[in-house]
């Protein structure tokens, strides 16, 4: 990797974190003397201007900052969608590489993944022209009780990595649709055949979005928990599978309304093989985990 | 290969009445021909069955990489055709799929066939539809109709034909039934005597529909007689930047004049995409999948006639339930391959010394004998024909019986279904070592060529994962490695047993190092997905083919003349440099010393640490460009160096290996222990890939620093391995 000079680090970092606090419609002001030098310094570049007692971007400022927030946000979009990387490494992977790319590879991963619009934790990814789309959510502890119980994660923060973490080893991902099971203090979620309570401050961190779904959803489990010879029909595929591997399993037949069966384990329990629109399918349970079937 | 290509047609069982193939010889045509369908569905056999070539065929997504081009003659008109990589869909975002959309979309072949496996029509009419939706004139070949009927599957392809406005001929390329009439189908469609008119796409979904009749009103407003609108529309949803960028230029694309002022109102519309596309979360591919499916489906119901419709006979699932088994599965498993490879020895044995006695018996001496008449200067002829010349028959002789063998099994396990078995029983494994199942397959494949296995590795669809397959790729013993390591190991573990034993001990040996190459492939992916390749393993799917019954004779004659040819090439343009080296390095004297002399001299020292010795190391480097060249290196050097008279050896020139005996005179006077045997066997697994290997590589990867890692991590896990042997060993016996 190119060795790139702290300077460039911290003056990314700054701009960044005075993108957040700008869309948020707060004031940026600098924490410590070394962020107040960096950021008078960025004024004598044009990307700040000051502004009652704080900062504000200029419009050069703002796009430089949608362009390194674009290399973070398609460099996750890339580690999900192409390497496997685990998906609690993510951001912190990027929070380094962002810094190092540049746009002519950017521009081509953008290409190779399709032109996403939102990276896997659901944030909008800022196109070459540094816009931004934005979307509509609400956070899942300020949800009241008896609004629609049915909701769509549309994301997750990221930070603290360490409550991240859990979420994701309860198999919450953006995309996956839950039902909201109101209690005083704890949320009691129910989703894909399982029901967890978790505690607020891993709620803060999810915001969902309604969504109108089908009665089916109430008895949905996963593909994988069918045993040898049961048939299911598919209701749906979970937002996590991502990119290629989503549109494979649809190319495959693994489509809304389709009839899956059972035809054969492998000697060591996995991968299973399905017998779907006429002809045999193998998958791992990762992937078997995110079809989400009635069982017929 | 064209010169064999004419044979089949002249026999009169499989003769295509009116049909001349041309092979690749298609500089003038009066129609193109693309083919396009589902991976695995005979499109290949077809291509060859038409053009009289011999392009290998194989289960596997990917097997026709780029696009191939061939021609044949058929009622007095000439055509090309081409062949598309075999897809599931049109739409997604790999090359393949890139590669056959927007050849099917812009270069507007005459007639497209469309090749569909008549027993998994269903989800073949996935990408018939699609296909439909972009071409004017296709036709459909329901391929494999023989085995759809004995599956008690009947298509009725009238109503078919009527339902998707097509013909559609019912064909079996491997018997070549139904080619004439697809022949003469596709002349009729070429020349417009039928018209056809393709079922477009319709889509229930409401958002989609509302999406696409903004996207077509626009589109009509702002460019006036662009066709198929409404495949550009759904192009759009997806975000296929080279639809976008063809709309920008419609001059350039689709031949239409336009107003100034028109790029505004393009990129306005493109904006406008962008919206519907987030309102919708960007799933228009989840949406239109569906709705193709929903339509296969209506057209299966009314199409299919069955009585018992069923996707397995009860043959293939008593056939899956024995090859999956818990513990016959991997007997079975280990069995074929101990068979392919037990057949692939032996048989090589007969044919690589009639090879032999003919070229280094026969040829070689007359050589000799015309070099004298013709009083050609001793170094030349000592370079040309003890040198290149003997080299290279020796290569030959040694790998092409072997390869001739090997491949064609393999060949005919794959088509029979029996790798894709072998992938599906060995993924958990696999799995854990954070590799693909199909890995199974380019493992399996490296026992007969490492250069061959990485070009394989194609079919493993997810980057990681493939760099993992070609990185273990070389702990796969290949054939060029083979002979060496029973030479070796009938000559020092044989003979440390009773005599009786002895050919069962050397067999045991070299299953153990096989066997260590192995273990060394899954620790190897296992060590690099938590290092370098660092990450989970990603999306997998293995489509399990229904078995069917090999074509032997055309296997063995397809996968024999492919393989033939690639190993001539590969010894002359590999093994000849490497004797002219041999040569050289043996008969250049500086100061009465050979330079072999000086170079085995500087060797010795780090050799030892090694338990070898500097002519071990010497042959190992000579041998870059072709391993089976460093056993016979080995040799000679030792007789030079040692000053070994042996009656019939001529120094500096390799001599033939099947008298074990003398060969063990000359290994023992060169110091040789079994330490230096088993080290040997060992660094033969674990060193760097043949040149032709990392080449390959190179090619496959476009990467310096992947080529790099593939070459030196094997030579590396060697060089500790060797270094520990050593170290033990001297401790424990005293003497190194």
């Amino acid at each position: 990797m190119r060795r790139i000079g702290k300077y460039k680090i911290n003056r990314e970092n700054l701009l960044k974190k005075a993108l957040k606090i700008q869309t948020e419609h707060k004031k940026f002001v600098p924490a410590g003397r070394s962020e107040k030098k960096l950021a008078e310094r960025l004024v004598s570049e044009g990307l700040l201007r000051k502004e009652n007692g704080g900062y504000r971007l200029t419009e050069r400022g703002k796009t430089e900052a949608a362009a390194i927030i674009r290399k973070h946000r398609l460099y996750e979009t890339y580690l999900a969608k192409r390497t496997g990387i685990d998906i609690k490494d993510w951001h912190r992977l990027a929070e380094n590489r962002e810094h190092h790319l540049d746009e002519a590879t950017i521009n081509k991963w953008e290409k190779e993944l399709g032109f996403p619009l939102v990276d896997p934790h659901g944030d909008p990814i800022p196109d070459a022209g540094g816009q931004v789309e934005v979307i509509e959510s609400i956070l899942l502890n300020e949800l009241k009780p008896r609004q629609a119980t049915f909701y769509k994660i549309v994301h997750l923060e990221d930070e603290p990595e360490e409550i991240y973490n859990r979420l994701i080893d309860k198999g919450l991902y953006p995309g996956v649709i839950i039902r909201v099971i109101f209690n005083k203090d704890k949320w009691q979620l129910a989703f894909e055949g399982l029901e967890i309570e978790i505690p607020e401050e891993e709620a803060r961190l999810i915001s969902v979005k309604k969504v109108a779904v089908d009665p089916a959803y109430f008895n949905l489990i996963r593909l994988s928990s069918l045993k040898e010879g049961e048939k299911g029909k598919i209701i749906r595929l979970s937002d996590a599978l991502f990119g290629l591997t989503r549109q494979r399993l649809l190319d495959l037949g693994f489509v809304r309304n389709a009839i899956v069966s059972v035809y054969l384990k492998a000697p060591l329990r996995e991968p299973v093989a399905y017998d779907i629109k006429g002809s045999t399918v193998a998958l791992r349970k990762e992937q078997a985990d995110k079809i989400l079937v009635i069982k017929l | 290969m064209k010169f064999f290509g004419n044979k089949c047609e002249s026999c009169q069982l499989t003769r295509v009445e009116g049909l001349t193939p041309l092979g690749d010889a298609t500089r003038n045509y009066d129609f193109i021909i693309a083919l396009a369908g589902n991976p695995n569905t005979g499109k290949s056999t077809l291509f060859n069955a038409l053009t009289g070539l011999q392009q290998h065929t194989g289960n596997w997504p990917g097997k026709t990489v780029a696009r191939k081009e061939g021609g044949f003659k058929f009622g007095g008109k000439i055509y090309k055709i081409i062949d598309l990589p075999g897809t599931y869909s049109l739409m997604a975002h790999s090359e393949d799929e890139e590669i056959t959309r927007n050849y099917l979309f812009f270069e507007k072949p005459d007639v497209t066939v469309i090749v569909a496996d008549a027993t998994r029509l269903e989800r073949n009419l996935n990408l018939i539809l699609q296909i439909l939706a972009i071409t004017d004139k296709a036709v459909l070949a329901l391929n494999m109709i023989d085995e759809a009927e004995k599956k008690g599957i009947h298509i009725d392809e009238r109503h078919l034909s009527r339902l998707l406005g097509i013909p559609v001929v019912k064909t079996n390329a491997r018997m070549r039934f139904g080619l004439e009439a697809l022949l003469q189908t596709i002349e009729q469609v070429a020349t417009g005597k039928i018209k056809t008119r393709p079922l477009r796409l319709r889509f229930s979904s409401p958002e989609l529909q509302r999406a696409l009749k903004q996207i077509d009103k626009e589109l009509k407003k702002i460019l006036p007689g662009l066709k198929n609108r409404e495949w550009i529309a759904l192009r759009l949803l997806a975000g296929d930047k080279f639809i976008e960028e063809s709309l920008r230029h419609p001059g350039r694309f689709y031949g239409i004049q336009t107003a100034p002022g028109i790029e505004d109102a393009v990129e306005r519309l493109l904006q406008s995409v962008k919206r519907i596309r987030i309102e919708n979360q960007d799933r228009f591919y989840d949406i239109i999948t569906e709705n193709i499916y929903e339509t296969a489906r209506r057209i299966i119901d009314e199409t299919l006639i069955t009585g018992k419709e069923r996707i397995h006979s009860p043959l293939e699932v008593k056939l899956d339930r024995i090859i999956t088994h818990k513990i016959y599965g991997f007997i079975i498993m280990f069995l074929m391959l101990g068979f392919v490879l037990w057949l692939t020895i032996k048989g090589a044995n007969y044919p690589s010394q009639l090879l032999g006695d003919l070229l280094i018996g026969k040829i070689y001496p007359a050589l000799k004998t015309l070099a004298g008449q013709m009083h050609l200067p001793g170094w030349l002829a000592g370079m040309l024909i003890d040198g290149v010349y003997l080299t290279t028959a020796w290569v030959v002789s040694v790998m092409l019986p072997p390869m001739a063998i090997f491949f064609p099994l393999f060949t005919l396990l794959e088509d029979f279904g029996f790798l894709s078995r072998i992938a599906f029983n060995l993924d958990k494994i696999y799995k854990k070592s954070g590799a693909h199942g199909k890995q199974a397959l380019t493992m399996t494949m490296g026992f007969g060529c490492n250069a061959a296995a990485v070009v394989s590795t194609r079919i493993i669809d997810s980057p990681r994962e493939r760099l993992l397959a070609i990185i273990t790729n070389n702990f796969s013993l290949c054939n060029g490695r083979w002979p060496g390591q029973i030479l070796l190991a009938t000559i020092f573990i044989g003979a440390m047993v009773p005599e009786k034993w002895s050919g069962l001990a050397a067999m045991l040996a070299v299953t153990t190092i096989a066997t260590l190459g192995i273990f060394m492939s899954f620790a190897g992916s296992w060590f690099l997905s938590k290092t370098l390749l660092r990450g989970e393993p990603s999306a997998f799917y293995l489509e399990l083919p229904p078995y069917r019954i090999p074509q032997i004779r055309k296997t063995l004659y397809t996968s024999f003349i492919e393989r033939t040819l690639i190993v001539l090439w590969r010894a002359i343009v590999f093994a000849a440099p490497a004797g002219l080296v041999i040569w050289l390095v043996a008969n250049t004297h500086i100061g009465g010393e050979s330079l072999a002399a000086y170079i085995v001299d500087f060797l010795d020292k780090p050799a030892a640490w090694l338990g070898l010795n500097g002519i071990i190391l010497l042959a190992f480097i000579i041998g870059i460009p072709a391993n089976e060249i460093i056993i016979p290196a080995v040799l000679m050097l030792t007789i030079l160096l040692f000053d070994i008279d042996l009656t019939g050896v001529q120094k500096g020139m390799l001599t033939e290996l099947s008298d074990t005996q003398s060969v063990k005179q000359i290994l023992t006077a060169g110091g040789w222990t079994l330490l230096t045997a088993v080290n040997y066997m060992l660094l033969s697994l674990l060193h760097n890939p043949c040149s032709t290997t990392i080449y390959t590589i190179y090619k496959e990867t476009k990467s310096i620093k992947w080529t790099a890692i593939a070459t030196f991590f094997p030579l590396l896990i060697g060089i500790i391995i060797l270094f520990l042997i050593t170290v033990i060993y001297s401790l424990t016996a005293g003497a190194v």
